[in-house]
C-alpha cells in the first residue's frame, strides 16, 4: 500500500485528506508541523507528501528545504495552502514541492494529482 | 454530526481560545512579531478549515480577519485597541457561529449573512481602501489564471464569424482582449447592489452570458434573494477601467487576458463532413516543411470548392486569416488543420495555460481531468527545473522533480522514456545542475505537441525493465513500515461519552454494594454461611477494582481551572475599558484542576466576583492617586489544591468594604434591625454582602448592579459544596476566598430514619449526632431549643420541616435522636427518629417535575436497590 504523509497543524484538515486518502486506499500518516514531518519521514519512508504552508515551529518550506536536503528517496510533494498568489508557489517550487494546490481541494482533484504522482494507473 | 465537522468544531473552539489569547498578549505587547505571526496563523488556519465546509459566514469573516492581520503583519496598517475590539467581536461572532452549528446539527441560519457582511466589512475598513489598490490590476489579473484555476472558456463560437474575425484582427493589432467572471455575492440584494446593472456596464463588451452558478433548485425550495448568478463578458476594455468599475468588490472579478487566437472557432454546417484525409496530410506537410505559400494556396483552392455555410469553409477562412495575420503561429495553424479533419472545435487554452491537456492521451487511460493533472504536472516541474541552481538542497530538489515525472510518464504508459530521465537525473546530479533534466524534459514533453509520441516499436522491451523498476521501487517502500506508527498521544473525548461511562460507574457501584445484602441473606435466609463469608471476601476484590475505577474517572474528568480563567483577561479588559479604569490582571495557578462539575459551577460565581471587584473595588486613576496608590489596580485571581480542596482567592488592592456603609445600608434595607446594627463586628458587618438582595453600589451600573448580589455567588458555591469568606481592609482592598471540593462526584452521607422512612445528609455538614432528653428541650422565643457545649442550638423536627404528620420518635431513656448540621456558619438540630449508617453515594440530581423541590440535594441508589432521598439542610432549615 502506497504511503503517504499529511502534514498540517489543522487536525480538521487532516482529517480531511485522511478520509479522502483512505477511501482512496492509501495508508496515511500525519504530522502536526515541519519538525514532527521531519521526524516521521526520516524514521521512514513515504511514497508521497501532502504539506500545508502555514505551521508552528517548522512551517512547509522549511520541512520541504530539510527534507530535500537529505540523501535519502526524494518522493514527490504536493503543497496545499490557502495562499493563492504565485509568489507562494514560487517558494514552495524552490523549497522543493512538487505541486501547488490551492485549498479547499477537492477530494476528485486530489485524487487525480496523487495517482499520477505515484504513478497508478487509471481504471 | 459526521466526526469532519464534530473535528473542525472541536479544533475551531480550540482556535478562538487562542485567538482570544494572543489578542491579548498582543494588546499587551503590541509590537510582538512572534505573537503576530502565531495569532496570524491560527486565524488563518481556523479559515482555511471552515472552507471546507459550507459555512460561508464564517469564511468570510475569518477571511477578513485574516487579511486583516496581515496586513498588520507587513506593517501595511498600524496597530491599535479599535484593532483589537473588532477582531475580538468577529471572533464572538464566529464563536456564535461554531454554537449554532453545534445545536444545529451542522446547519447556520440564514440570519446570520448580515451580520457576517458586517464584521467582515468593519475589519476591512480598517485596511484602508489603499490595500486594495496595491495589487496591480493586470499581474492580478494574470495570477488568476494560475495553473488550477483554468477559466472555463465562454462559447464564443455564438458570436457571428465576421465580428470574431473583426475582433481577432483588433486585437492582433494591439487592442487586449479580456474575460470577464463577475460572481456577484450570494447576498448581494442585502447590500443594495445590483448585479445585472453592474454587469450591464461593463464597457465594450463583446460577447456576454449570465449562468446559474449551481443548478437552480426546486421552485418551492428557491431562495429568491441568493444571487445565483454568474456574469461572463468578453471585453476590448483595458484593465482597469474594470478594476475601477469593481472597486468596491474586487475579489468578485475574475479577469482573464486571453490570446486572440481563441477566437478561431470554425463555425457552420457541419453537414458537408470533414475536410478530405490526404487534404490533412497534404496541408499538415506543407507546414512542416515551412511551405506558407503553398498551404495558402491548396487551402484558398478548397475554400472555394466547398459551400460558403459549411463548416469546413469556416475553418478554412480562419486557417487563411491565422496564415495571413500570424503567420509564425505554427501551432494555431496545425490545431486548425487538425479540427478541419475531426470537424471538432479547436480546443484553445489561455496562455499562462500553456498548460494545455494533452488531448493524445484522453482515452482509456486518462480522463481529460487527468489529461489536465498531467499538463500541470509536467508544466510545474519544467518551473521547478528552470528555478536557480543555488540552493543547497538542489539534489533533493531534482531527485524529486524527477521522480514525479517518472511516476507521470508512467501513469501515461509512456515507459519508453523512463531510461533516458534516469540517465538525464544522473547527469544534473552529477554536475549539480537542472539543465539536462531540463533538456529531457523539453525533448520529452515540449511545450509545443509536435513532438509526442515516439515510436511504438520500442516500448516492448521496455515494459520488461518498466517491470522491474517497479519491484524495485515496491521493495524500496514496501517495508513494513505502517508497524511504527506513532500515534497521537492525547485523545479528545466528548464530554457525553465521559458522563455515560461515570454513569455507568455508579451503577457499578450502586450493583457492588448489593453483595454484602447477598451475603448476609445466604447466611441469615438460606443458612449457608461458607457462601457467605465467599461473597464477602469476593466483595473485597470487587469493591477494591470499583473504587480504582472511580478514582481512574475522576482523573479523566479533572480540568484545569484554567477552562474558566482563560475568560478573565476579556472580561478584565472589556469591563475596565467600559469604567475607564485601569486593571492589571494577575492569574495564578490556572493548572490547578478539579472535576469538570466543579470549575463548570465556578464561572459563574468569578465572573460576578470580579465583576463586582471592578466595579465596586477598584476605584479610578484619578481616585487612586489622589490616595497615593498606583494608577492601575491590581486583580489576583488565584488558585491552589490543598488536601482534597481548591481554593480560588480573588483579591484586589481597591478601596475595600466599609462596614459603616454596609451596616446602614443592611438596615436601610431592612435586612438587620437597629440593636443587631449596634452590636454587629466589623467582620460580622462585611460578611452582610453575602445575604439576598444585598448591593452596594452606590450608583447601579450595567455591570454589576442587576439586583443580584453576593447571595447568588454564596448559593452558587454552595450548590457544589463550596464555602465563600471575604476578607476586607478599608482602603486597602478586599479578598474573596472560595474552597471548593475537588470531586462531587462521590458524597458520604449518614443515613437516618424518620416516621420509618430513611433519608440522607451529607457528612461534610454533620457536625454531631446526638441523643437529646425531653427535659432538656426549651423554649426559647417559640422556638425549641437546647444547650450543647455551652450554644444554644435551635432543634427543629424533621417531620415537620417534610410536612410529615408524626410525633418525633423517643427512645426508652426518652432521648431525641438529634443531627447537628451546620447551616451557613450556625449550629442547627434536626430531630430525626434514628440514626444508621453512613455510605458512599453517586448523588443524582433531581430532575424533571420534582428538580423544583429545594429541600432535596438529589437522590441516590442504594445497595439493596432503594432509592434514597438526600436532604440539603441549606433549603430546607
Amino acid at each position: 500500500m502506497k504511503r503517504i504523509l499529511v502534514v498540517d497543524d489543522a487536525a480538521t484538515v487532516r482529517l480531511y485528506h485522511r478520509n479522502i486518502l483512505e477511501a482512496a486506499g492509501y495508508a496515511v500518516d500525519e504530522a502536526v508541523n515541519g519538525i514532527e514531518a521531519m521526524e516521521k519521514a526520516l524514521q521512514t519512508p513515504f511514497d508521497l507528501y501532502v504539506v500545508d504552508i502555514n505551521m508552528p515551529k517548522l512551517d512547509g518550506y522549511g520541512f520541504l528545504r530539510e527534507i530535500r536536503s537529505q540523501e535519502i528517496a526524494q518522493p514527490p510533494a504536493i503543497m496545499v495552502s490557502t495562499e493563492a498568489e504565485s509568489n507562494d508557489r514560487h517558494r514552495a517550487y524552490r523549497a522543493g514541492a512538487n505541486i501547488y494546490l490551492i485549498k479547499p481541494v477537492k477530494p476528485d482533484g486530489l485524487l487525480t494529482y496523487i495517482r499520477l504522482l505515484l504513478a497508478e494507473e487509471r481504471t | 454530526m459526521n466526526p469532519l465537522l464534530e473535528q473542525f468544531l472541536s479544533e475551531a473552539r480550540d482556535f478562538l481560545h487562542g485567538i482570544a489569547e494572543k489578542l491579548m498578549q498582543l494588546e499587551n505587547d503590541p509590537g510582538s512579531t512572534p505573537v503576530m505571526n502565531e495569532l496570524f496563523r491560527l486565524v488563518h488556519t481556523l479559515k482555511g478549515n471552515s472552507g471546507l465546509f459550507e459555512f460561508p459566514e464564517m469564511t468570510r469573516v475569518l477571511h477578513a480577519g485574516e487579511d486583516l492581520l496581515d496586513a498588520v503583519r507587513d506593517g501595511r496598517v498600524g496597530y491599535s485597541q479599535e484593532l483589537t475590539d473588532r477582531l475580538l467581536d468577529a471572533m464572538d461572532f464566529v464563536n456564535l457561529l461554531v454554537d449554532e452549528i453545534e445545536s444545529n446539527d451542522g446547519a447556520i441560519g440564514s440570519d446570520h449573512a448580515q451580520n457576517a457582511l458586517r464584521l467582515a466589512e468593519s475589519l476591512r475598513q480598517l485596511i484602508g481602501v489603499t490595500a486594495v489598490e496595491v495589487k496591480a490590476p493586470v499581474a492580478e489579473a494574470s495570477q488568476a489564471s494560475s495553473v488550477h484555476n483554468m477559466p472555463e472558456l465562454p462559447r464564443l463560437a455564438e458570436l457571428p464569424e465576421q465580428q470574431r474575425m473583426a475582433l481577432y484582427r483588433e486585437a492582433l493589432a494591439g487592442d487586449t482582449l479580456l474575460f470577464v467572471e463577475y460572481t456577484p455575492e450570494q447576498e448581494c440584494f442585502f447590500k443594495g447592489e445590483d448585479p445585472f446593472h453592474q454587469a450591464r456596464q461593463i464597457p465594450d463588451v463583446v460577447w456576454q452570458s449570465v449562468l446559474p452558478r449551481e443548478p437552480w433548485s426546486a421552485p418551492a425550495e428557491l431562495d429568491a434573494y441568493h444571487c445565483n448568478l454568474v456574469f461572463n463578458a468578453l471585453t476590448t476594455a483595458a484593465p482597469e477601467e474594470l478594476y475601477e468599475l469593481f472597486r468596491y468588490t474586487p475579489e468578485q472579478l475574475r479577469i482573464v487576458p486571453l490570446p486572440p487566437i481563441v477566437l478561431a472557432l470554425p463555425h457552420g454546417d457541419p453537414n458537408g463532413g470533414p475536410v478530405y484525409g490526404d487534404f490533412v496530410t497534404d496541408a499538415l506537410g506543407r507546414l512542416d516543411t515551412g511551405d506558407m505559400a503553398g498551404l495558402e494556396s491548396v487551402a484558398r483552392t478548397m475554400l472555394e470548392l466547398s459551400s460558403p455555410s459549411l463548416w469546413l469553409s469556416s475553418g478554412l477562412r480562419w486557417l487563411l486569416l491565422v496564415l495571413e495575420l500570424e503567420p509564425g503561429n505554427r501551432y494555431a495553424q496545425r490545431t486548425l488543420i487538425e479540427s478541419l479533419g475531426s470537424l471538432t472545435l479547436p480546443v484553445w487554452t489561455t496562455p499562462e495555460t500553456a498548460v494545455e491537456a494533452d488531448s493524445e492521451l484522453v482515452g482509456e487511460r486518462f480522463s481529460e481531468a487527468d489529461a489536465r493533472a498531467f499538463a500541470d504536472i509536467l508544466q510545474a516541474q519544467r518551473e521547478i527545473l528552470g528555478l536557480p541552481d543555488s540552493d543547497a538542497w538542489l539534489p533533493g530538489r531534482l531527485n524529486a522533480a524527477a521522480t514525479a515525472l517518472a511516476a507521470c510518464q508512467r501513469s501515461a504508459g509512456r515507459i519508453e522514456a523512463l531510461p533516458t530521465l534516469e540517465a538525464a537525473l544522473a547527469e544534473a546530479l552529477d554536475s549539480v545542475e537542472a539543465a539536462p533534466l531540463l533538456a529531457w524534459l523539453d525533448a520529452h514533453a515540449p511545450l509545443d505537441r509536435s513532438a509526442t509520441a515516439e515510436s511504438e516499436a520500442e516500448a516492448a522491451p521496455m515494459q520488461v525493465r518498466n517491470a522491474l523498476i517497479d519491484v524495485e521501487s515496491d521493495n524500496k517502500f514496501g517495508r513494513r513500515v505502517e508497524d511504527s506508527y506513532v500515534g497521537p498521544k492525547t485523545l479528545k473525548v466528548d464530554q457525553d461519552k465521559i458522563d455515560n461511562l461515570m454513569g455507568l460507574i455508579g451503577e457499578m457501584v450502586v450493583a457492588k454494594n448489593s453483595l454484602p445484602y447477598l451475603a448476609s441473606r445466604a447466611e441469615t435466609q438460606y443458612g449457608v454461611r461458607e457462601l457467605g463469608r465467599e461473597i464477602k471476601t469476593q466483595y473485597a476484590v470487587i469493591n477494591r477494582i470499583a473504587e480504582e475505577m472511580q478514582d481512574a474517572i475522576m482523573q479523566v474528568r479533572m480540568m484545569p481551572v484554567s477552562f474558566v480563567f482563560q475568560r478573565f483577561p476579556r472580561l478584565v479588559r472589556d469591563t475596565s475599558r467600559k469604567l475607564a479604569k485601569e486593571v492589571n490582571l494577575i492569574l495564578e495557578g490556572e493548572n490547578t484542576e478539579a472535576d469538570k462539575n466543579i470549575v463548570e459551577a465556578l464561572a459563574d460565581p468569578l465572573i460576578h466576583i470580579v465583576r463586582n471587584s471592578l466595579d465596586h473595588g477598584i476605584e479610578t486613576p484619578e481616585v487612586r492617586r489622589a490616595a497615593g496608590k498606583p494608577p492601575a489596580g491590581r486583580l489576583t485571581i488565584r488558585a491552589t489544591q490543598e488536601a482534597d480542596r481548591v481554593y480560588i482567592e480573588i483579591s484586589d488592592d481597591g478601596k475595600g468594604i466599609d462596614p459603616t456603609i454596609i451596616k446602614r445600608k443592611a438596615y436601610e434595607k431592612g435586612i438587620i434591625d437597629e440593636s443587631t446594627m449596634e452590636r454587629l463586628s466589623d467582620q460580622e458587618a462585611v460578611n452582610l454582602v453575602f445575604a439576598a438582595g444585598f448591593s452596594t453600589a452606590e450608583v447601579i451600573s450595567d455591570l454589576s448592579g442587576r439586583g443580584v448580589g453576593m447571595d447568588v455567588v454564596r448559593s452558587a458555591v454552595e450548590k457544589v459544596n463550596g464555602t465563600v469568606s471575604l476578607e476586607s481592609e478599608l482602603g486597602k482592598g478586599t479578598l474573596i476566598r472560595l474552597s471548593l471540593p475537588l470531586s462531587m462526584a462521590v458524597t458520604n452521607v449518614m443515613i437516618v430514619e424518620s416516621d420509618k422512612q430513611i433519608f440522607g445528609v451529607p457528612m461534610d455538614m454533620v457536625v454531631e449526632t446526638v441523643r437529646v432528653s425531653r427535659s432538656a428541650i426549651r423554649t426559647i422565643k417559640k422556638r425549641q431549643t437546647t444547650v450543647l457545649r455551652g450554644r444554644i442550638v435551635p432543634l427543629l423536627a424533621l417531620n415537620e420541616l417534610l410536612a410529615i404528620d408524626a410525633e418525633p420518635y423517643a427512645n426508652e431513656d426518652d432521648e431525641l435522636a438529634t443531627l447537628v448540621v451546620r447551616v451557613h456558619e450556625e449550629h442547627v438540630g434536626i430531630v430525626v427518629d434514628d440514626f444508621r449508617e453512613t455510605v458512599d453515594i453517586i448523588l443524582k440530581p433531581m430532575a424533571g417535575i420534582i428538580g423544583g423541590l429545594g429541600g432535596y440535594s438529589g437522590s441516590a441508589l442504594l445497595g439493596d436497590g432503594s432509592v434514597l432521598m438526600v436532604l440539603n439542610p441549606r433549603e430546607l432549615v
